[in-house]
């Protein structure tokens, strides 16, 4: 390994800016804190493994996210595969370093539960594009389709999440909001 | 977007979550000393590049699955699968050859295995033998490839196990995707990651990045389609070898036989014997019937025609079979298949065959006979070289009464040589066979006419100075023994070949392919040159075309020759030459040369009497002229003397009258005399 040593500055940049999205973005999608993590560490281990590379995208989060979501999906497969320590309920699992009692918890289990129900394609795209913030072109290397596919993955997320949202609403009879 | 749209995205705005900043910093801390453990860590370094991997080839599953849009960068989907392409293409190339020559080696063990039993059970043992060596070399040598691949490409590894078998379908896709087929050098970055990587890629993907120069310019590999189809500097010059076999196969080199016939129908006309017309198949020939006409002439139908016995012998009972009904035989033609009805053709020719059989046994009971008589009477023998001995020229074989076989044929004929018979044929036939000739001739030449075959000209019935030139022809040795019995038959001596019309106005066009290729049958014909007849109307100083007519017969005999070039008999030029049809031709040929030689015989017989008639009634004739003759020299005689006698008496008194008038018979006399002195 003939990596100079200015890329750890650099990776280290991109770390403390995108590290806690991806994490948040592994939390959302199903992973607990620990797993979160550790995957987190692991995409900007890779991305600074391909550093020579990385640093020459215009997005190099997008790339992160990339080999994080698929170490993600890896391992969920892996833990279908062995059908153990599944998690009935992803949400109950899925903790926010910043979950705080109060109205927004309680949203934010809301949307979470939403959210699980999405497709796992627009669920991506919806996390990445609108929890995330990542631009469109990050997200499509992200997901690996093309920028059409996010906008159409976005946009089929986004509907389904409102709908499911309304239909949550008004099951609480407009209790909510 | 809707007016929910802001509020979904404030509700998901909920969801994100950002380290603070004591938890970023523990966080960026342990991530550097993460990534210095990974620097000297060589396990934890593969396990997370086997992580970045496995991001890649989902990557490939995302491409393979959804396709995209063109010209959307994928990243390194197309330089992955370039590189699985070409292996993919050449390893199946060396596998199609490794199973070609597995194929062809036991389809040749198969083949020995049908022709020698023991052999080809060795070599089927061989095959499969070969078959069990070229499967263990093939698995030995796709595993170290792959397992040698593995170690330092997983990538490729991991991805030919998604391409494996649809490279060419992965290739599509690609094509799809990057836009067009000539997306040059110039990628989008995310389509070539690794193109400035320095030695560390090296060790991750091998040692590509652009370093294989057979690839195209889009770093698509070209497709080998080989030499075989495109020959990129024009056609190439034919080796020795191929060109004789091209030119054997297509007839322009000198190996190239001409074939026997030409367009007019015959071939040289020493094929034929001299006998041009017998190639004119159309001819009607003689047969028993104008031979029995003839002997009616003669005869004048009071006694029986002299072949009657011999038919009356002949047909048992039923209709005999006669040459003209071997000639005159139809086959009915056949559906969807050339040729004749095979079962008709071959009914047909057995009963030829049976009945011929007979009439030839006959016949040699009637030879003997025949022989017997004619040793006895002398003056028959001339006879025999009659113009009904000639062969027919319509009959089936033409070409079998050729030269070659008309020799042996004195043999039977009573032993007497052909060459005296000949030599005296000429004037014995000009002088005694006046009538025969006479009444064959007309008849001939109405059946010719009534042919309506041209390249007979009429002239060489009729004319009969043609007989005067055999005695001239037989200068050349072999003539008169080659060509006996033809001293009636005025186309045999063909001297009138050159003036004849069709010889004399030969084409121009004509003559140029000729003169090509007669001089490559030149050194096919064992005699080097024709015989020169250089007083010819055409003028053919050159060497012999094949159509012009040879007038002095054949001065040499060569049966192979003849037997090369022999001609299809007209008749049946036509049909087409099948095998079935070629040997029902040559076995009717067989019959009806029987046939002739029989009808032959016949008609000698029947000449010889009509000669020995003629003969008669001009003896009679010449007696008779001969006594006139007499009578009237005699007559003469006396008339003369009576003449000089009254002459004399008519001088005596003219004497005795001038004698008183002496002086003035002297002055009436002088007068004159004087005036003119």
């Amino acid at each position: 390994m003939s990596l100079e040593e200015n890329y750890d500055d650099e990776v280290t940049v991109l770390y403390r800016k995108w590290a806690g999205k991806v994490q948040g973005f592994l939390l959302n999608m199903g992973c607990d804190h620990g797993l979160a993590e550790e995957i987190t560490n692991d995409a900007f281990k890779g991305a600074w493994l391909r550093w020579q590379y990385v640093r020459t995208l215009d997005q190099p989060e997008g790339y992160v996210f990339m080999i994080a979501r698929n170490e993600r999906s890896r391992r969920q497969r892996k833990h279908d595969r062995r059908a153990k320590d599944l998690h009935p309920d992803p949400g109950d699992t899925m903790r926010s370093h910043q979950d705080d009692p109060g109205q927004d918890a309680v949203d934010r289990a809301v949307v979470r539960q939403a959210l699980q129900q999405l497709p796992p394609r627009p669920r991506e795209a919806v996390l990445l594009r609108d929890v995330v913030g990542l631009t469109e072109a990050a997200t499509a290397e992200a997901i690996g389709v093309s920028k059409g596919s996010v906008k159409r993955y976005t946009s089929e997320g986004r509907q389904r999440l409102r709908l499911l949202l309304q239909e949550f609403r008004y099951r609480q009879g407009g209790n909510y909001r | 977007m809707s007016a929910n749209e802001p509020l979904v995205a404030d509700e998901l705005a909920l969801l994100g979550a950002e380290f603070d900043d004591t938890e970023l910093d523990r966080r960026v801390t342990e991530f550097r000393s993460a990534l210095r453990r990974l620097r000297d860590d060589p396990v934890e370094a593969v396990r997370i590049n086997e992580l970045v991997m496995d991001a890649e080839h989902a990557q490939l599953d995302v491409v393979k699955t959804t396709g995209g849009e063109p010209g959307e960068p994928i990243l390194g989907e197309a330089w992955i699968l370039d590189r699985l392409i070409e292996r993919e293409k050449t390893g199946r190339r060396d596998r199609y050859r490794v199973l070609g020559a597995v194929i062809g080696f036991a389809a040749l063990s198969l083949t020995m295995l049908a022709v020698s039993p023991r052999f080809g059970i060795a070599l089927v043992v061989a095959t499969i033998v070969m078959a069990g060596l070229v499967a263990a070399v093939a698995v030995r040598i796709r595993s170290p490839r792959d397992s040698g691949n593995a170690g330092d490409d997983p990538l490729l590894d991991f991805a030919r196990s998604i391409v494996h078998s649809s490279a060419t379908d992965r290739e599509v896709i690609r094509y799809i995707r990057s836009g067009s087929a000539q997306d040059s050098g110039a990628w989008p970055s995310a389509q070539r990651p690794h193109s400035g990587e320095t030695a560390s890629s090296a060790a991750r993907y091998g040692s590509r990045s652009g370093s294989d120069r057979r690839e195209g310019p889009g770093g698509r590999r070209e497709v080998p389609f080989g030499p075989e189809i495109s020959w990129p500097y024009g056609f190439r010059q034919l080796d020795p070898e191929s060109r004789e076999v091209l030119e054997s196969a297509y007839g322009t080199g000198p190996v190239y036989q001409q074939p026997a016939m030409d367009d007019y129908g015959y071939g040289h006309p020493s094929d034929r014997g001299g006998t041009p017309r017998r190639q004119s198949g159309d001819e009607v020939p003689l047969t028993l019937a104008d031979a029995q006409e003839l002997a009616e002439r003669l005869h004048g139908g009071k006694s029986a025609p002299p072949g009657g016995g011999m038919q009356q012998r002949q047909s048992g009972g039923k209709a005999p079979l006669t040459p003209a009904d071997v000639r005159n035989k139809q086959f009915s033609a056949t559906r969807l298949r050339p040729g004749y009805d095979e079962e008709e053709v071959d009914a047909f020719l057995d009963e030829v065959e049976a009945e011929l059989n007979r009439v030839i046994q006959e016949n040699e009971e009637l030879r003997v006979e025949l022989a017997e008589v004619l040793r006895g009477g002398k003056s028959a023998v001339p006879a025999l070289s009659s113009p009904l001995s000639d062969p027919k020229p319509g009959m089936m074989a033409p070409e079998r009464i050729g030269p070659e076989r008309r020799q042996p044929e004195p043999a039977p004929r009573g032993g007497v040589p052909r060459s005296d018979t000949a030599a005296r044929a000429p004037s014995l036939a000009q002088q005694t066979g006046e009538q025969a000739t006479a009444a064959v001739r007309p008849s001939r030449s109405a059946d010719s006419q009534a042919s309506g075959r041209s390249s007979y000209p009429e002239q060489w019935h009729n004319d009969p100075h043609l007989d005067d030139r055999v005695p001239a022809g037989s200068s050349r040795p072999g003539t008169a023994a080659v060509r006996p019995g033809h001293d009636l038959d005025g186309p045999e001596i063909t001297s009138s070949w050159p003036t004849r019309p069709e010889a004399g106005n030969v084409e121009p066009g004509y003559d140029e392919p000729l003169d090509d290729e007669s001089r490559y049958q030149e050194p096919r014909r064992n005699v080097p040159a024709y015989p020169q007849h250089s007083g010819g109307p055409q003028g053919s100083s050159g060497p012999q075309r094949r159509v012009e007519p040879q007038p002095h017969g054949q001065p040499r005999q060569q049966p192979g020759y003849s037997e090369r070039r022999r001609p299809e008999p007209p008749t049946r030029s036509g049909v087409t030459r099948s095998d079935t049809t070629a040997r029902v031709t040559s076995r009717a040929q067989q019959a009806g040369e029987q046939a002739i030689a029989d009808e032959r015989r016949e008609m000698d017989e029947a000449l010889a009497r009509a000669r020995r008639e003629a003969d008669e009634i001009i003896s009679d004739a010449r007696a008779r002229a001969e006594s006139l003759e007499r009578d009237a020299q005699e007559q003469h005689r006396q008339a003369i003397g009576s003449l000089v006698q009254t002459r004399e008496e008519l001088e005596r008194g003219i004497a005795d009258l001038r004698d008183p008038e002496d002086e003035t018979k002297d002055e009436t006399e002088n007068v004159p005399d004087t005036r003119m002195t």
